[in-house]
């Protein structure tokens, strides 16, 4: 039997997804299409039933793809769970009624149950199942009240009665409404007023500014802590006798002893430059990677279960139009900075393929990921502040004219913003913790063999002297135009793989100021890790994916010279 | 001074006693100021526009508050029915709305 989780987006139907279902999930896409809807499994009346989270959709005459999908899915399910926005009746009752006409057996589900009190308003349940033909229940899902009745009402499912011709629904619903809804004025509450304080025109940008700081700070701050005082200490207390033990039982040299253990720094094992698979492979993704990644995560999904991002993505609009986007492109943005391949993924959100190729083109040139920015930072501080400064501005700088350029030359429209904003909510902890430890462990899933393999192979390549070859054959490109050592080549053949692994490989090579700023820049700028590649490639479709490749090695070429001759103009 | 009764559209509430000097103000969306209030007299034409607004509660003959106009040049912020929405400003030109306090 397959159960129907339907309702406008934002009425929490991902909450209450959750705790009818248990630990098994599965997200896929429909058939053909880059919407994604979630299944999983749950017991009602000694049956197990599939519950299937459909995309939020406000009709069933599709303005969207996620509505178009939504559209379809509804034939293919047995009972329909309506889950209603309590707080917002009017509004979510259209597509009720067009729920209502496909003659399924329904139910609905008043969520929000909490706030109606707040904002004033009384629903008569029993009047509006007699209005509806089905049964209704009330629930809350952050606070899990009510939920049970859910399963209680599922067995009384029945189809409701079909009320309304097309074209005479919304007076049908005013006049549901009326009878069931009364409204009274109430004083704002607090999160009432910090929503009005969001969007002020002076208020609003200094929060932003104020978020956007403490998320900054928290990330860096917090992530180095976890680094220094907790993972590193770990890989030296826990991992570091074991590994020592192993390269001893080696003999401290040999083509295993170098694939696993790498190379001997001054006869101890250094973590960060000996390069094995088992001691740097596991080191950069674990103990360096891994703190500011979890900060990252923690932070974004804190911002996203209050309803911040609406509210950020409304003030940016205005200048990601100029550069061919609209506000909430900012979220694929944001996300990249975590990894790059969420931030690629989350590319589907954007309705045109303009906004989709500029928007992609941008993550994988100007969003260095979170691991790069890990290590770029441990390589340039010592350098002092200066050389992050001018890095992350020529990132930005480069991000707004890339992204002017590619607005003037590609052909087709940004579309309008149109976003509903959700009020201020506490988050529910135990969805953001599931959110953050789904989104850590598709990190180490699909980090962590990149890496193993990116050293392995680089490994290999230095040994049968492929990579003396190549970075002999690149060397015009890399002395000449970057002024670069040859050997950074081998650092800029690593990134195809690892961007992280790349920058470690920078450490050792003696670099001088100047060129760290160069490489590192080059690093983030020329091409997307291989992870996030084969994800673009995807998502994009062959055509645009060669063009965006063809922008990511000219832009390489002609930022690389023109910053290593105007820092060297500059005497650095 | 001309007393007016708004007519019951599309399923609201009709305003009573509602008292107006002079001709209403008729605007688009876009002009208006932060804490005024309209009521909204056309959508604009073309059936995903419209489809797309009706689904998010902007409909002939709804009430609007201002909430911010053009936040950093940007879109307009409006609350309508309790939920705030942002629209774009070049939706938002085309969007009449009948001012109910001119904050002129």
């Amino acid at each position: 039997m397959k159960i129907q989780l339907m309702g406008n987006p934002n009425v929490g139907k991902s909450v209450i997804f959750s705790r009818l279902t248990g630990t098994h999930v599965v997200a896929s896409n429909y058939s053909g299409t880059t919407v994604e809807f979630k299944k999983g499994s749950l017991r009602t009346g000694g049956e197990k039933a599939e519950l299937v989270d459909v995309p939020g959709s406000y009709t069933l005459q599709p303005t969207n793809r996620a509505e178009e999908v939504a559209a379809k899915m509804v034939a293919e399910g047995d009972i329909i769970i309506n889950v209603i926005d309590a707080t917002n009746l009017e509004r979510n009752l259209m597509l009720t009624l067009q729920l209502l006409e496909t003659g399924k057996p329904m139910i609905a589900v008043l969520n929000m149950w909490d706030e109606v009190l707040e904002h004033g308003i009384t629903i008569d349940t029993g009047k509006l199942e007699e209005e509806l033909g089905i049964p209704v229940v009330t629930t809350c899902g952050i606070s899990g009240e009510g939920v049970s009745s859910i399963k209680e009402a599922l067995k009384n499912a029945r189809p409701g009665k079909p009320i309304a011709k097309k074209g005479d629904e919304w007076s049908v619903i005013g006049d549901i409404v009326e009878k069931v809804q009364k409204i009274e004025h109430r004083h704002p509450t607090i999160r009432q007023k910090l929503a009005h304080a969001s969007v002020h025109p002076f208020m609003g940008p200094a929060i932003a500014g104020i978020v956007l700081l403490f998320s900054f700070f928290f990330v860096v701050y917090v992530g180095d802590w976890l680094h220094e005082e907790v993972l590193d200490k770990i890989f030296d207390i826990l991992w570091l006798p074991v590994v020592t033990m192993l390269s001893n039982v080696m003999g401290g040299e040999g083509l295993l002893h170098n694939m696993l253990i790498g190379q001997l720094i001054d006869g101890a094992i250094d973590f960060e430059e000996s390069f094995g698979l088992l001691t740097t492979g596991l080191f950069i993704p674990l103990a360096v990677v891994m703190p500011f990644i979890f900060c990252f995560y923690f932070v974004l999904s804190l911002l996203e279960d209050i309803g911040y991002l609406p509210r950020l993505g409304t003030m940016v609009d205005n200048v990601m139009h100029k550069i061919g986007l609209h506000g909430f492109s900012i979220v694929p943005m944001l996300l990249g900075i975590g990894c790059n391949v969420p931030g690629a993924m989350a590319g589907r959100i954007l309705e045109t393929r303009k906004e989709k190729f500029i928007a992609l083109t941008l993550l994988s040139i100007c969003v260095p990921c979170m691991a790069q920015i890990a290590m770029v930072v441990a390589l340039l501080a010592q350098a002092g502040v200066a050389g992050l400064a001018i890095v992350f501005s020529t990132l930005f700088l480069l991000s707004i004219i890339l992204g002017i350029v590619m607005k003037a030359f590609i052909r087709g429209e940004t579309p309008e913003l149109l976003l509903d904003i959700p009020p201020y909510r506490v988050p529910y902890w135990k969805s953001m913790a599931k959110k953050i430890y789904m989104r850590m462990r598709g990190y180490i899933r699909e980090a962590m063999p990149y890496v193993l393999l990116g050293i392995l192979i680089i490994n290999i390549l230095y040994t049968i002297g492929v990579m003396d070859l190549l970075s002999r054959f690149f060397s015009p490109v890399i002395t000449g135009l970057f002024g670069l050592p040859g050997e950074a080549g081998g650092a800029l053949i690593a990134g195809f793989l690892r961007k992280d692994v790349a920058v470690g490989m920078l450490a050792p090579m003696g670099l001088g100021f100047r060129q760290l700023i160069v490489a590192s820049v080059l690093l983030m700028i020329y091409f997307p890790c291989a992870a996030t590649f084969v994800v673009l490639s995807k998502e994009l479709g062959a055509r645009d994916m060669l063009k965006s490749t063809a922008i990511m090695l000219i832009v390489t070429l002609v930022v690389g010279t023109l910053l290593n001759f105007i820092l060297t103009a500059a005497g650095l | 001074m001309v007393v007016q009764n708004l007519e019951k559209m599309s399923g609201r509430k009709p305003f009573k006693g509602f008292i107006f000097t002079g001709e209403k103000m008729h605007k688009a969306l876009s002009d208006m100021k932060r804490g005024e209030r309209a009521t909204v007299k056309e959508c604009p034409a073309g059936y995903m526009l419209k489809g797309r607004l009706e689904s998010m509660g902007v409909r002939e003959g709804k009430t609007l508050e201002m909430i911010s106009s053009q936040l950093m040049g940007g879109p307009i912020i409006i609350e309508i029915d309790g939920r705030h929405i942002a629209i774009g400003k070049g939706m938002a030109k085309r969007i009449t709305v009948s001012v109910i306090n001119s904050k002129e």
